[in-house]
């Protein structure tokens, strides 16, 4: 007994109902179900040859319609990642080497649906399958020829879903404000002269104040201190005191009270004339300070002029940042939305950063795919790689060509960045283009980047400049040569993360610029710009990506500046003259205002001083010697008499 | 071409005891539930050809766990994301990892592997359920079914006797 017929036998239950039925059937298929029965075994060699044809069948259905299935996977795939309708029209596989050959693939604007954001005639991919097999997209070489960006559709594409459409961080530069700040036409000397908050006027003001406080105060003081009639009247009390004749000792005592009480008079008044003649000349002093302000009002006054208005060219230092600072900031907010559109792009594509990794993983089981997750390795690779790509770009701006190697976003990896090269010999029709860049992409997600370019013989035409009220500005020709250089990122020289410092040398040549002026300095502008031939402009931008700090600096700025202090000159002067002339009038005529009471306060001070020299007679009268020599000349007497 | 039908259906049905029917549903679970295009999934297809299982049963069980699996992925995903990033068995994977086959396998995707766990774990209890559940049908509800009208227009059919014919000579 074989090992089946063991199994069958230690197996009854194998035996279904119908198997069961067919053995009461009859003697022959009795015995044909026995012999099943011994044939049997766990195996059945048979299947080997079911096996294989199933695997072929899978194999030819995968090589008659492969191409559908990727055609199908890219247009479903595509459209769902890029959010609206993507189209292939063919694609091609090549087994050996496997090679994936892609024509006519459209891509629709998400925001913009009858048109495509971008398309191309044809890409190849030389995928390496080994590396397919375990996980990894590895690519040879791509090269995508015919890119073209905003074409037309021949029909609008559906949009799924709007993903990642990036608003403008950056201001609008209008330069609506262009001539509204320092470049303000002169006034008329007239309307200045008439302004109230000149300080000659104001100081005229105070002086005269500062007179009629001052008057005020001495003439309270001057009513304090007697007055000619009270002098006159000491001088008769004196007198009287001295033409007394002293009769007795007790007529003495009596002219010796009233002779003090008077000292003591003349003293009170002396010691109020003293603070009177102290704040006359605290007046005197306070009036001086005014007199000497309001004779440096009009200095003052022509200083502050000069500063508000154009008078020395000044005004024209930034004026290559007014007119290309729009310029520029416009290419900086078209970079900036490139730059957010890539930025969520790589730290995607970059599965294993740290920084990242929490958000992948939801959004891989978001996705039901799942994801690979890699562990370190002798070799390491990064989850996609290309190693060379070639991109032909087909723009309204010219043709370039992109070349790329070692595209991928793990850098360090294997420690070798992206290297990006773009060339083109016919920007804007004859400029010359090269442009070599390196990006690399750190383990904690941080990425560097170094680049260098060159631009000749680039032809402008048409360029509007300026649309200001004031002045309309075109560049109508030129030929420009840029020579830049950027750099993101950490750096050697102790730049910071998310920082860029970028320097660019622009020089325009054969430039013809056409446009409409509205105002004195907006014409000399316009002038100015129309006598160059040659320009050149320094660009930089440093500091924090999304914010960077602009500065454009040319020889245009020195160059205007003196044309508008050549024009201004004769202007200025005459402005100059009036004006200083009309503020020393203004000065004038304060003063001699001020002249008369300044003649009453003099008087004044006479006053006290015929007052005090009165009062200083009066306390200089010897009239106390003369009453002692009275009393002593009666006392001799009296004692000649008395012996006689 | 009925009678090739018939016979090729006849020899995939063959084995048709509880435990070929059971083992084949276990194991097309186990197709059904992960990645189709993987490569545990050709050694599975190989071991279904092989062994002496119903294969329409196991082709029955891709085609519904399939959508089962669909259903799942994210659960499946999330598994593997789990054992794959678990930190004690970072050396482990670590160690897998060196070898072609691992990644060849795509062990190291986490729907694959949490997909393939969750039905490994899942493959006994399915394999002896489905086997009671089979015993109790014939025994209970065969009869039963027989009585169907659709089974008996079935049954009376040209290509029923032929299969049945297939199904006594053998395949």
């Amino acid at each position: 007994m074989n090992k089946n017929e063991q199994k069958h036998k230690a197996n009854p239950e194998q035996n279904s109902p119908e198997q069961n039925s067919h053995e009461q059937s009859s003697p022959e298929q009795k015995s044909n179900a026995q012999d099943k029965a011994v044939t049997t075994g766990y195996f059945r060699w048979q299947g080997l040859l079911g096996f294989a044809a199933l695997l072929s069948l899978i194999a030819a259905l995968l090589f008659v319609f492969a191409d559908k299935l990727v055609k199908t996977g890219i247009e479903q795939g595509g459209s769902w990642y890029w959010g609206a309708e993507v189209n292939v029209n063919d694609v091609d596989i090549h087994w050996s080497p496997l090679r994936l050959d892609l024509r006519g693939v459209e891509a629709t604007d998400p925001e913009q649906p009858e048109q495509n954001k971008f398309n191309f005639a044809h890409a190849s991919a030389s995928v390496d399958l080994w590396q397919a097999l375990l996980g990894r997209a590895l690519i040879h070489e791509l090269v995508i020829d015919g890119v073209q960006l905003d074409q037309p559709r021949k029909s609008p594409g559906e949009v799924f879903d709007k993903m990642g459409a990036v608003k403008a961080l950056v201001k609008d530069h209008s330069a609506a404000s262009l001539f509204d700040g320092g470049m303000q036409a002169l006034p008329k000397p007239e309307d200045i002269l008439q302004g109230s908050s000149l300080k000659t006027v104001k100081a005229g003001l105070h002086l005269q104040q500062t007179y009629q406080n001052e008057k005020q105060q001495i003439a309270d003081l001057l009513k304090q201190l007697p007055d000619q009639s009270k002098i006159e009247t000491y001088k008769e009390a004196i007198k009287r005191l001295k033409q007394t004749k002293i009769k007795s000792p007790a007529q003495l005592a009596q002219l010796k009270v009233e002779f003090d009480r008077l000292k003591s008079q003349f003293k009170q008044d002396k010691a109020q004339l003293k603070l009177a003649k102290a704040q006359f000349d605290a007046a005197k002093n306070n009036i001086a300070k005014a007199v000497t302000a309001l004779k440096d009002a009009p200095a003052q006054d022509w200083q502050e002029i000069s500063q508000r208005y154009p008078l020395n060219g000044d005004g024209a230092k930034n004026i290559t940042q007014l007119l290309l600072g729009d310029q520029a900031g416009r290419y900086h907010q078209q970079a900036m939305q490139v730059w957010q559109k890539l930025s969520p792009l790589l730290n995607k594509l970059n599965k294993n950063a740290q920084a990242d990794q929490q958000n992948q993983e939801l959004a891989s089981q978001a996705t039901n795919g799942g994801r690979f997750i890699h562990f370190p390795e002798d070799k390491p690779m990064p989850d996609w790689l290309i190693e060379n790509a070639r991109i032909g770009l087909q723009l309204e701006q010219g043709n370039f060509t992109l070349q790329l190697s070692e595209v991928n976003a793990q850098h360090w990896l294997r420690n070798q960045p992206t290297q990006i090269n773009i060339q083109s010999q016919d920007v804007l029709t004859s400029g010359a283009l090269t442009l070599t860049a390196t990006l690399f992409i750190s383990e904690q997600n941080q990425v560097r980047s170094n680049s260098h370019w060159q631009l000749k013989e680039l032809p402008l035409s048409q360029l509007s400049l300026s649309q200001d009220k004031a002045l309309e500005l075109t560049l109508a020709t030129a030929k420009l040569a840029i020579d830049g250089q950027f750099a993101y990122g950490e750096q050697d020289g102790g730049q910071a993360e998310q920082e860029i410092n970028s320097r660019n040398q622009f020089r325009l040549s054969q430039a013809k610029f056409s446009g409409r002026a509205d105002n004195k300095v907006a014409h000399l502008l316009l002038d100015t710009l129309t006598d160059i031939d040659t320009l050149a402009i320094d660009l930089t931008a440093q500091g924090n990506i999304a914010a960077p700090k602009f500065s454009i600096n040319s020889a245009l700025d020195k160059i205007l500046g003196q044309a508008i202090k050549r024009s201004l000159t004769t202007s200025l002067n005459k402005f100059k003259a009036k004006t200083q002339a009309g503020l020393s009038q203004k000065m004038s005529q304060e003063l001699k205002l001020s002249q008369s009471e300044a003649k009453q306060l003099a008087a004044m001070g006479e006053d006290f001083n015929s007052i005090d020299q009165a009062l200083e007679n009066l306390l200089k009268s010897q009239i106390d010697d003369q009453l002692k020599d009275k009393v002593k000349d009666k006392l001799l007497k009296n004692l000649g008499k008395l012996f006689g | 071409m009925l009678t090739l039908l018939a016979k090729i259906l006849a020899a995939l049905n063959s084995e048709n005891s509880p435990r070929q029917i059971s083992l084949a549903i276990a194991l097309g679970m186990v197709v059904g539930l992960t990645p189709l295009l993987s490569m545990h999934n050709v050694l599975l297809l190989l071991l279904a050809f092989l062994l002496r299982i119903n294969l329409s049963a196991f082709f029955l069980s891709v085609g519904g766990f399939t959508g089962l699996g669909l259903m799942g992925a994210n659960l499946f995903a999330g598994v593997g994301e789990t054992l794959l990033n678990a930190q004690s068995l970072y050396t482990w994977w670590g160690y897998l990892y060196q070898a072609t086959w691992f990644k060849l396998a795509h062990l190291h995707h986490t729907l694959t592997l949490g997909a393939l766990v969750v039905a490994l774990l899942l493959f006994l209890p399915l394999m002896l359920a489905s086997q009671w559940l089979i015993i109790r049908y014939r025994a209970l509800l065969s009869a039963w079914v027989e009585k169907f009208h659709i089974i008996r227009s079935l049954k009376a059919s040209r290509f029923y006797k032929i299969y049945l014919s297939m199904t006594d000579v053998g395949a």
